[in-house]
Formats: structure tokens, C-alpha cells, sequence
């Protein structure tokens, strides 16, 4: 219960207190792959390594596992997969669209 | 005379002057007077009050609460006040409050608590990944 302080009051009692604040820039986002790649001119195979999170580093064991998104094109037809899989491509190339870079892959099979 | 008699001698004289001045005096009332200095003290000092933020976060951020103990004279009445109930911390406003607002002695000690607020979709102001920062409050007992 609240109660007036008497009016005979004592000196005030104060102590300090500390208020701390840990400020995170950007929410943690799912780690963007980073990728490389080789064309073996002998085979015409092409060979996309990727790693996730940032360049150079390596997933976190709790971080999700590294995706993309590979973007197929094929007459008539979108298909987008999420993860990388076995296939032989014919072309590919680098396309850069609205600050991002896409890799076009002529995917046989 | 010998030793046992001087002994027997002297307990008989000082037996006869006691009954001589037997009497009784009557009960005597006297005050005890206490002069109490009531007092209030800090036995647990305010915590930190820690909020952890996520830029544009969604959801307001309700900090971990700071708690402290207050004991006073029993009955003693008391008022409890910061020094201020907003602030700033590296860009981001909070805001903090008293569970109460004062409260009564009891001799014994009284827990409250400080808690923090701080509102949705705050930018803040971090040139990396992650910051800290921390501001100094101050809470005052009146008695």
C-alpha cells in the first residue's frame, strides 16, 4: 500500500542503477550461400561449390543448412528448386538482375 | 574467645541494627523511555534492468526486470520515485517503472521490482552487428 512519506522525513535514501541495452543490428537470417564455380572445358561439367553463411566462414551447427535457390528454366516452364541436385548442364552463365546475381544453368535430363 | 565465637558475635549485631530499621516502602513507578530513530535502507541494491533488441523488431522489448529490497521501521510509511521514467540508450527509447510506489515498514525487508519497456520497431544506432549500451538511473526512499 502506498503510503505518504511522514513529514518529518529523514534524509532520502538513493542508489544508482544500471539500465543496459544489447542491440542486434539485423535479425539473424538464415545463412546465404556462398558459391563458387568451375567449368571443366574438358567435360563441359560444371561444378557449384557452396558454402553457407558468410564468405569464408562456415555454418554453425544449430544455423540452418546452407540454401539457394536454383531457378531451371525450361521451355515454357518455370522450376524452382532449394536444393542443389545431381544434373548435367549443358550452359550456364551469370546474370545480373536488380542487384542480384542469378546463375542461369541449361539443365539436361 | 576463640574464632567460631567472634563470627556467632558479629552475625547477631548486624541482625539486630536490620530489624531495628525494618519498614516497607511503597512501589515506585519509573518511566523507560525509547527514542526510535526510524530508518529505511537499501538491503538489496536495484539490479540491472537488461533489455536484449532486435532492430524493427515486431514486438516490444520488456527488459529483464531489476528488483531491490527495501526494509524499514516497522509501520514506518515510505515513498519510492526514479529519476526519471524514460531514456535513451544507443538510439532506443525505453521506458521504466516502479512495481510500487511506496509502501509501509515492516521491519523486515520488501521486495520490488523495476521493470522496463521498450517499443516495437526501433532502428537504434549500431555501426556493427551487435551493441551495448547502458544508461545510469537512480532511485530514490523517502521517509
Amino acid at each position: 500500500m502506498a503510503t505518504a512519506a511522514s513529514p518529518f522525513a529523514a534524509a532520502p535514501v538513493n542508489h544508482s542503477f544500471r539500465v543496459t541495452v544489447t542491440l542486434n543490428s539485423s535479425q539473424d537470417v538464415p545463412p546465404v550461400a556462398t558459391c563458387s564455380n568451375m567449368l571443366d572445358p574438358t567435360t563441359n561439367k560444371v561444378v557449384v561449390i557452396c558454402a553457407g553463411g558468410q564468405s569464408g566462414s562456415t555454418p554453425t551447427p544449430q544455423a540452418a543448412p546452407p540454401r539457394y535457390l536454383l531457378h531451371v528454366y525450361r521451355p515454357g516452364e518455370w522450376l524452382v528448386d532449394d536444393q542443389m541436385g545431381n544434373g548435367t548442364l549443358t550452359s550456364w552463365r551469370i546474370v545480373h538482375v536488380a542487384n542480384r546475381e542469378y546463375l542461369e544453368m541449361m539443365v539436361g535430363w | 574467645m576463640n574464632k567460631v565465637t567472634k563470627a556467632v558475635a558479629l552475625v547477631s549485631f548486624l541482625g539486630a541494627a536490620t530489624l531495628a530499621n525494618a519498614g516497607t516502602v511503597g512501589p515506585t513507578n519509573f518511566n523507560v523511555t525509547v527514542n526510535l530513530t526510524s530508518s529505511c535502507s537499501l538491503s538489496s541494491a536495484p539490479t540491472d534492468v537488461a533489455f536484449t533488441y532486435t532492430s524493427f523488431q515486431a514486438a516490444a522489448a520488456v527488459a529483464t526486470p531489476s528488483s531491490f529490497k527495501v526494509k524499514c521501521t516497522n509501520l514506518r510509511p515510505y515513498t519510492m520515485a526514479l529519476d526519471a521514467l524514460s531514456g535513451t540508450v544507443i538510439g532506443l527509447n525505453y521506458t521504466v517503472a516502479l512495481s510500487a510506489a511506496g509502501g509501509t515498514g515492516t521491519g523486515i525487508d520488501q521486495t520490488y521490482a523495476i521493470t522496463g519497456n521498450m517499443a516495437a520497431g526501433q532502428s537504434g544506432t549500431c555501426a556493427a552487428a551487435s551493441c551495448s549500451g547502458t544508461d545510469v538511473r537512480t532511485l530514490t526512499i523517502t521517509y
